[in-house]
């Protein structure tokens, strides 16, 4: 298992330049915060957040059938990159 | 890169020659086709995980016609070469990048033509992702999805995000006059379009992409030959050509439903042979808008398109060169 800090660390950067980019306000990322309620990301924002997240990680577990709808919030998406890096 | 020939049947243009509209579904085809290129289904049995049937919706489309090959240059029953090329970042984000030629011109639409001759033919970008369309609370919801893997041809994967989804953001806050005095000509007015189901849209779908440019071709008309006041005599504008048109599409909308399209831009000269050396034409302005269409019931804002259009007028027609530079010099541009 890859270190956790570490896989946090990678989604909260790529999290942090989508909200840049799209002029999304930024807020501290904790694991409660909703991806979409919290966040406010649209389908494309998600869809970039995944494909950085497998250039940046190596990795993607939606690829393997994980359902979009397993993951709400901040700590579904933690949990998941760990799980499978 | 997938390539293949195409005939301009009725089907795609009935008894015209090729037009805007019967182009953007051609390569929609194309990239339909390219996405279960290999394999031994069809386009609409891409479904994810759940089984549920996925689509690509565009966000950006960018048509782009070099002057001296404008779209109805290509007749009824000419026969086209269609190349599409498709490449992925992630699951669900898709870049393509389409090209037409006349079959048999010694070119061909390979990879290599692509590059080297985008500016010299007909060409096309855009940007895509694949969504569902979700039943949530008795209505229907646009939502992201993946595609199985065995669903999906082979596609190159890129290492950037496309740069359309910064670009769809920028035009979204700051519009697609990019500084230029768009003033000359604007809707005093928003022309209203109702889409009626079965013209417009199909039972249970959303709009389909290519219709968007269809929409603002009609606001067009309504602007230059009805709001603009002398207008556009017909015959006039039956000489507009597209040159390019960048799309941005935020939303969709369903049959039954009422768009309001506002719409600004300027007409100005042009050098006469700006298309180039054909005799049979003198090249009389460019027509430059940008177009924004909303729903009617709520404001939403669901597209932004520019478009430039060369006001080619048949040299046995050159009186109407006349009626253009008369338009010039009421507006100051002669």
């Amino acid at each position: 298992m890859a270190d956790m800090s570490k896989v946090e660390e990678t989604i909260n950067k790529v999290i942090g330049d989508i909200q840049e980019q799209q002029g999304l306000r930024k807020v501290e990322l904790e694991n409660s915060l909703e991806i979409v309620a919290d966040l406010g990301f649209k389908s494309l924002d998600i869809a970039q957040l995944i494909a950085s997240l497998e250039v940046e990680l190596g990795t993607d577990p939606f690829s393997t059938g994980v359902p979009l709808a397993d993951v709400v919030n901040m700590g579904d998406l933690y949990n998941l990159y760990q799980a499978h890096a | 890169m997938l390539t293949y020939s195409d005939q301009l049947t009725m089907s795609h243009v009935g008894l015209g020659n090729l037009n805007e509209y019967a182009l953007l579904i051609a390569f929609g085809n194309a990239h339909s086709k390219a996405l279960v290129h290999g394999l031994d289904i069809n386009a609409d049995q891409i479904v994810d995980a759940k089984g549920r049937q996925l689509y690509p919706a565009y966000f950006m489309t960018h048509l782009t016609v070099p002057p001296h090959l404008l779209l109805n240059s290509h007749t009824l029953w000419d026969d086209l070469e269609v190349g599409v090329d498709v490449r992925r970042f992630g699951d669900t984000l898709l870049d393509s990048t389409y090209m037409i030629c006349q079959e048999g011109d010694g070119q061909g639409v390979d990879q290599d033509a692509m590059a080297a001759l985008a500016g010299e033919r007909v060409t096309m970008t855009a940007n895509s992702l694949f969504v569902v369309d979700a039943s949530v609370d008795n209505s229907t919801e646009r939502q992201i999805a993946i595609p199985k893997p065995d669903c999906l041809a082979p596609l190159e994967k890129m290492a950037k995000p496309p740069a359309a989804i910064k670009r769809a953001r920028e035009v979204r806050m700051a519009g697609l006059g990019e500084g230029e005095t768009m003033e000359q000509l604007a809707s005093c007015a928003p022309f209203t379009y109702e889409l009626l189901p079965g013209r417009d849209t199909h039972a249970n779908h959303a709009m389909i992409f290519a219709k968007f440019s269809e929409i603002m071709n009609v606001a067009e008309y309504d602007l230059l030959t009805r709001q603009l006041i002398p207008g556009l005599s017909h015959r006039l504008y039956d000489c507009l050509r597209l040159l390019e048109r960048e799309v941005y599409y935020y939303g969709n909308c369903f049959g039954g439903e009422r768009l309001q399209v506002f719409l600004k831009g300027k007409l100005e000269p042009c050098a006469p042979d700006f298309h180039g050396k054909n005799l049979r034409l003198i090249s009389g302005g460019i027509l430059t808008l940008t177009i924004e269409i909303y729903q009617e019931k709520d404001n939403t804002l669901l597209s932004m398109a520019k478009v430039k259009k060369l006001v080619a007028i048949p040299t046995q027609a050159q009186e109407l060169k006349s009626d253009l530079d008369r338009y010039f010099h009421m507006a100051g541009k002669g």
